[in-house]
């Protein structure tokens, strides 16, 4: 679970911790109930429907205005996004 | 201008006829929004935008336009993008941001004539609407306020503040919402609505539906916003029907199946059960045969979509991280600042939502339970399919249960939210499902589900149509008593 917040990026402190536990083990109960032999035939469905995944025409398009894109950062300088160093010291 | 007793197509009309009804109608949207200010329905609501609204509108019409939704209030969730008003989506991460463009369907809705007037409460990302997580508070419901709307969305149809309200379907949340609150309001098929521009934390189900007071509304907001976009690779590449003029040649004969597990989950209420079953005695006075059909994996359909969803959420909502969006926290390191963003930002509950859909997308869980709950959506999408086959519609209430009780038991963490029970196996199927407004013997709305076949609403609103005819005009609460 503590390898789980982590790829989620979240902290969850003890009392969180725990009731995800009891929850998740009762979602995996339930899915350990249900014979895998039921299943193993059928392909997984990913989607609402069955369309096929389609992009559309590659034509350029002007992209957003550079204020409107960083409009919304958090943090940001003429024309980047500003972030905490990667590399620590 | 009384907005409780006239319906959008009316009101449309009138307003075509005389533009100058568009100050009244202003001012009465003004005055509900002011009258409900304690219920919470709204995140965004600017009477300066509303005038400018109506002022362009009305200039429109003195031109010789003539749009389809002149004059209507509709209110957009607030994960729904506008350029005009913050989109929230009710997280502390979002409360800032200004979206760059509009939906597209917020660009239909204005095109068509249509008057947007607020930005609607809802749980932070849509998830779910029987909790406690918008950053904003709950949602009070409008018959009672002690108990949650569920959704903004459907408390502001049930108060007159808006005729049409649009918002996001992922595993039933409208549906249950507008059932709480005594509206009609459809899912359409997975695809019908465009979602570029929505917040989506679960894309594979994921759809935007409409609620309204009347089902010759929702054809009409549903002909409106629905149709293929370039912009969404999975909106469904089929024209819309017109819903709009097909709606009143459906008085064929009609049959119906209700699952005959229907009533074995423990969250059902007694004021449900007893209001389904007699629902189901109208059904069948009023010509409409029903059937009792064996669907033996319905029930497994909130299992494999609290699995789904979740996962789909832990991928969907890695991007609010303090630097491509959302509130920024303080710390020395990048990885550290992504952890302290998303952690003081999101909810307890969407926390927990995201760790578990981190869990199970681990190798350790991922081919043993998130494939198979894919697989298992595969079979309850077999067997409605089948199902549809033999049978017009398939029959449901909407929820176990009436509005409960904000701050009550349901507010816990659920990963098995039992609101769900019913409404999951048509969003996990991409089915379009339909929710009729019934009232329980202590007067309390509950909802009576209607599920078709895949790409056929006009189904559903046909049926819907020929039930509203069938009884007397819907319930809603007094202004007074808000």
């Amino acid at each position: 679970m503590e390898r789980a917040a982590w790829d989620a990026r979240v902290k969850l402190n003890s009392e969180e911790t725990n009731e995800l536990l009891e929850h998740s083990r009762l979602v995996f109960e339930q899915l350990d109930s249900i014979p895998e032999s039921e299943l193993d035939t059928l392909q997984a469905t990913c989607y609402g429907h069955s369309q096929p995944n389609t992009v559309r025409e590659d034509t350029e398009e002007a992209s957003l205005p550079l204020s409107l894109s960083l409009g919304n950062a958090p943090d940001a300088d003429e024309s980047c996004f500003r972030v905490p160093r990667i590399i620590e010291e | 201008m009384n907005l409780r007793d006239i319906t959008a197509a009316e009101l449309t009309a009138q307003v075509t006829n005389d533009s100058g009804l568009l100050k009244p109608v202003s001012e009465s949207l003004y005055d509900l929004h002011e009258k409900g200010r304690d219920l919470n329905v709204f995140i965004s609501f600017d009477k300066q935008h509303l005038e400018q609204e109506t002022a362009a509108l009305a200039a429109r019409l003195a031109r010789g336009e003539r749009p389809s939704l002149a004059g209507i209030p509709a209110v957009l969730a607030d994960n729904i993008c506008t350029v005009f008003y913050p989109t929230t989506c009710a997280s502390k991460m979002l409360a800032e941001y200004r979206p760059p463009f509009s939906a597209r369907l917020v660009e239909s809705l204005q095109q068509k004539g249509a008057l947007i007037t607020g930005k609607t409460n809802m749980e932070e990302f849509g998830l779910g609407c029987s909790g406690n997580s918008s950053h904003y508070g709950v949602a009070k419901n409008p018959w009672e306020a002690e108990r949650t709307a569920g959704s903004g969305a459907a408390a502001a149809v049930s108060t007159s503040s808006a005729l049409l309200a649009f918002a996001t379907d992922t595993v039933g949340e409208l549906r249950q919402s507008a059932s709480f609150c005594g509206v009609l309001a459809i899912r359409p098929s997975y695809g019908r609505i465009s979602r570029s521009g929505v917040i989506d934390y679960a894309s594979s189900m994921e759809q935007v539906g409409v609620a309204a007071r009347t089902t010759t509304d929702l054809a009409l907001a549903l002909e409106a916003a629905a149709g293929p976009d370039p912009r969404d690779p999975t909106s469904l590449k089929a024209e819309a029907p017109p819903y709009a003029s097909l709606l009143e040649s459906g008085e064929g004969k009609l049959k119906a199946a209700v699952p005959e597990s229907w009533d074995r989950t423990s969250g059902l209420e007694d004021g449900v059960k007893d209001c389904f079953q007699s629902e189901l005695e109208q059904i069948k006075a009023m010509g409409i045969e029903v059937d009792f059909v064996e669907l033996k994996h319905f029930r497994e359909a909130p299992l494999a979509a609290a699995v789904i969803s979740a996962v789909e959420a832990f991928s969907n909502l890695a991007n609010m991280d303090g630097v491509r969006f959302g509130c920024r926290g303080s710390a020395a390191s990048l990885q550290e600042m992504y952890t302290v963003s998303r952690s003081e930002a999101f909810s307890s509950k969407l926390k927990k939502f995201i760790g578990f859909g981190a869990l199970v997308s681990s190798e350790k869980y991922y081919r043993k339970h998130f494939l198979k709950s894919q697989r298992m959506r595969t079979r309850i999408k077999d067997e409605l399919a089948a199902c549809l086959e033999e049978y017009d519609l398939l029959l449901t209430p909407t929820t176990p249960f009436a509005a409960p009780l904000a701050g009550g038991s349901l507010d816990a963490f659920h990963l098995l939210d039992p609101a769900n029970f019913y409404t999951a196996a048509p969003a996990l199927a991409g089915l379009p499902a339909l929710t009729f407004p019934v009232y329980t013997d202590d007067g309390l709305p509950a909802g009576l589900q209607l599920i078709g076949e895949t790409g056929d609403e006009t189904a559903l609103l046909r049926a819907s149509l020929r039930l509203e005819k069938g009884r007397s005009p819907l319930k809603f609460p007094e202004p007074g008593s808000m």
